[in-house]
This record gives structure tokens, C-alpha cells and sequence, in this order.
């Protein structure tokens, strides 16, 4: 059962990674990254997540509408499910095999920022700080890729797919940026930004792990419980929900 | 198939950084500084680096750059002594400078560097203020860059000769 799985996601990846797109995505994260990085703050900070947020974003749109919504379009997931497998395992091996390689691709890059930030500025690193950093990455990557699957699969279309999936990315974005919505970024709604929110909910939860274990000099912090739990239940929870609501959709869904 | 994959993946990755270190050539990173002396640690790309001296007293100064890897300033800079001046192992130094002078020179190493500026008899200064950019070629990534495409465009080749073999 296991080997099928593997197989299908041996098979999805072939396809939706196809070149060029497995290069232009890394040639736009390098791009992106390193000619802005100072490499020099010793921890890691907002600027990745400022800079990256673009980048993944524009590469979730495109992978996930690629594999579900270009699929239904052009009728390839009806070949796909005329073999013996289920539609949930295909549409399980469909996700995982492009999140994985989603994340790998960020985290690589946020990976090679550490190995930068060790080599060339302090020669240690805040452990704790950088893992923080790859959970956040991977609640992004999945909230993006959930939000994609599911739009691509209730609109079944590619191009439309995408431009609704920027459309309320960007518009996010742009609503809960802090002179707009009442409060600023004091708002919690403000943490729902994939931008504030993850950088904020990384300094409150690294501002804790010094204070409880009382090491080092922290500056503190200015976000509070609220702020972190906003942020962390829209990743999860609405990745979570956008998931399962994609599984039952396309369990449910009429190829025909 | 796969060695043409990894060929291209490598090229890729070589000519996009060929293209962020274009972009950070754009980049000066200018900076200034505090009235004791010691400034930094500021991170400095291995290009050019020019250090103004805006202001400074006494006058016939020295100006050393130093890795903070090999030396650190104390942490209230009102206690640094000639002792301290003493223990930097500069990577630049520059003497006999004045206000408004500027140096210029190369970091030949990426790293965290102090900036500091003491009299000709290595006391501290009683004030100075500086003001510093780099500009250029960050010469580390142009190289790893030129290694990363280069190393693609040999798999390529090796490829695309390994195929043509087996056609004939």
C-alpha cells in the first residue's frame, strides 16, 4: 500500500515538476533571498518572511493549480483514477508529494541563511530561534498549499483558481496591514497576516523559552498570547479545515 | 533524464545567485558611529569598503579594521584602555589620518568587523565619528556562482554526449 503511495508521488512529482518549473521556483528564491540578506543579524528575523511570502505564495499558486486544478480541467485525473487506485489516496499522494518539495525548496533556503548567519557573522546560532523558524515556514507552506488544493478543486479551472487564490492572499495582506484595520498591529487580526503573523508568534514564543528558562539577555517582546494563538490557529486550523474540506470535496466531486 | 535534471537544477542555481550578486553590487551599506572609538561589529562583504572620518580628536589618528571573531570590544566602551587597542590583530590599518579623510580598501573575508580609531600612540580617542559604504563585486558569491554554473553546464555536456553516443 505503502509503495503505491510512493509510486503516485514518484508520478506527481515527474509531472508537476517538470522542467522548468522545479528551477524557476528555486532561480526566484535565491533571487529573492540573496540579494537582500545581510547575513549579519546572528537571528533570524522578519526579512524572511517579508521577502519569501511572494515567492511562496506564487509557487503554491501555480504547483497546486498545476496538479488539481489542470487536472480536472484537462481531464487527466479521470485517466489517473481509471487505474486501481482510490481517490483519496491519489489526492493524498497529489498534496504531500508538493508540499514536501515545497517546503524543501524554503526550507533549504531559510536553511542556507542559518548556514550563512553561522559562517560569516557570530559563529553560533539561536538553536531554538531557527527551529521556531522551520515549524512557522511549514504552517505557511501548508496553510498556502490547503487554501490552493481546496480552490483549485471547488473551481476546477487553472487561471481562475490562481487569480482567486491571489486575490485573497494579497488582499489579506494588504486589509490587515496595521494603518488599516482598527488597533494596528496590536489588532489580533492583524496576526492573521502570513507576513506579521509567524515572525510575531516566533518572538513571543522564543521571548518565553528565555524567560522560562531564564538564559541570555532577550529584549522582550511587545505580542501577547492572543497574538500568538491568532496566528497560530489561522495556520493550523485553517490549513487543517481547508485540507479536510478538499478531501471531502473531492471524494464528493462529479469527474464526469 | 535524471543527470540532465540535476545539470539544470545546479544552473539554475548558479545564474540566479550570478544575478543576486549583481543586485547587491547596487546594494552600499552605509553606516555611522558612536564618540568612542569603537564602532561595529558591522558585517562587511568582501568588496570596497570606504570609511569616512568625519570627525575626530585628537588629530594624526589610526584607524584599524578588526574581526570580531579575534577581538571584542568591552561591553561599556567608556572603559576601553590602550591595553585593549593593544590586542587588535587589524585586518586594515590606516595612520596619520585627520578629519574629513577617507580610506578605502578590500575585505578579503565575509565576516562581523569592528571599526576603531586611536590615537598615533594606541590610546583611545576622546571623539570620533565616521561614516562608512561598500560598494562593488561581493567576490564570494560571484565565485560560487561561476563554480555552480560552470558545474551545471559540464553535467549538461555529459549528458548531452553520453546521449549522442548512444544514438550513433
Amino acid at each position: 500500500m505503502r509503495g503505491k503511495l510512493r509510486e503516485l508521488m514518484a508520478w506527481e512529482l515527474q509531472d508537476t515538476w517538470a522542467f522548468p518549473i522545479l528551477e524557476i521556483v528555486i532561480a526566484i528564491c535565491i533571487i529573492q533571498v540573496m540579494s537582500i540578506t545581510s547575513y549579519g543579524a546572528g537571528a533570524p528575523s522578519r526579512s524572511y518572511f517579508e521577502s519569501m511570502l511572494l515567492v511562496i505564495v506564487i509557487s503554491s499558486a501555480i504547483v497546486f493549480a498545476k496538479s488539481f486544478g489542470e487536472s480536472i480541467e484537462k481531464r487527466k485525473l479521470i485517466v489517473l483514477l481509471s487505474y486501481p487506485v482510490s481517490r483519496r489516496r491519489l489526492f493524498i499522494a497529489k498534496y504531500l508529494a508538493n508540499l514536501l518539495v515545497v517546503f524543501l525548496i524554503f526550507g533549504f533556503v531559510l536553511f542556507a541563511e542559518g548556514v550563512a548567519q553561522f559562517a560569516f557573522a557570530s559563529g553560533s546560532l539561536e538553536i531554538f530561534a531557527w527551529t521556531l523558524m522551520f515549524l512557522y515556514l511549514f504552517l505557511v507552506v501548508f496553510f498556502a498549499s490547503s487554501l490552493m488544493t481546496f480552490l483549485a478543486i471547488a473551481v476546477k479551472r487553472f487561471g481562475l483558481s490562481i487569480f482567486v487564490f491571489l486575490i485573497y492572499m494579497f488582499g489579506m495582506e494588504y486589509w490587515l496591514r496595521y494603518p488599516i484595520i482598527e488597533g494596528g498591529i496590536n489588532n489580533p487580526l492583524a496576526h492573521l497576516s502570513l507576513d506579521l503573523g509567524p515572525w510575531a508568534s516566533i518572538d513571543y514564543v522564543y521571548t518565553c523559552y528565555v524567560n522560562w528558562l531564564n538564559i541570555g539577555i532577550h529584549a522582550g517582546t511587545q505580542w501577547t498570547q492572543s497574538h500568538f494563538l491568532a496566528a497560530l490557529g489561522y495556520l493550523v486550523g485553517g490549513g487543517l479545515a481547508l485540507f479536510l474540506a478538499s478531501l471531502f470535496l473531492i471524494n464528493k466531486m462529479d469527474l464526469d | 533524464m535524471k543527470l540532465f535534471r540535476v545539470g539544470t537544477v545546479i544552473l539554475a542555481i548558479g545564474m540566479s545567485l550570478l544575478v543576486a550578486t549583481y543586485l547587491r553590487v547596487q546594494r552600499g551599506t552605509p553606516g555611522s558611529g558612536n564618540p568612542f572609538g569603537v564602532f561595529g561589529p558591522f558585517v562587511f562583504e568582501p568588496k570596497e569598503t570606504t570609511i569616512v572620518l568625519r570627525e575626530v580628536n585628537p588629530q594624526n589618528a589610526t584607524l584599524f579594521v578588526v574581526n570580531a571573531q579575534s577581538w571584542s570590544s568591552p561591553e561599556n566602551l567608556t572603559e576601553l584602555t590602550a591595553q585593549d587597542i593593544s590586542k587588535i590583530e587589524p585586518v586594515f590599518t590606516a595612520t596619520g589620518l585627520g578629519n574629513l579623510d577617507a580610506v578605502t580598501f578590500k575585505i578579503q573575508w565575509r565576516g562581523r568587523y569592528y571599526i576603531v580609531i586611536a590615537t598615533s600612540t594606541g590610546e583611545p580617542v576622546d571623539d570620533a565619528e565616521i561614516t562608512f559604504e561598500q560598494r562593488g563585486i561581493p567576490e564570494d558569491f560571484l565565485w560560487i556562482s561561476i563554480i555552480l554554473s560552470g558545474t551545471g553546464v559540464v553535467i549538461i555536456v555529459i549528458h548531452k554526449l553520453k546521449t549522442s553516443t548512444r544514438h550513433d
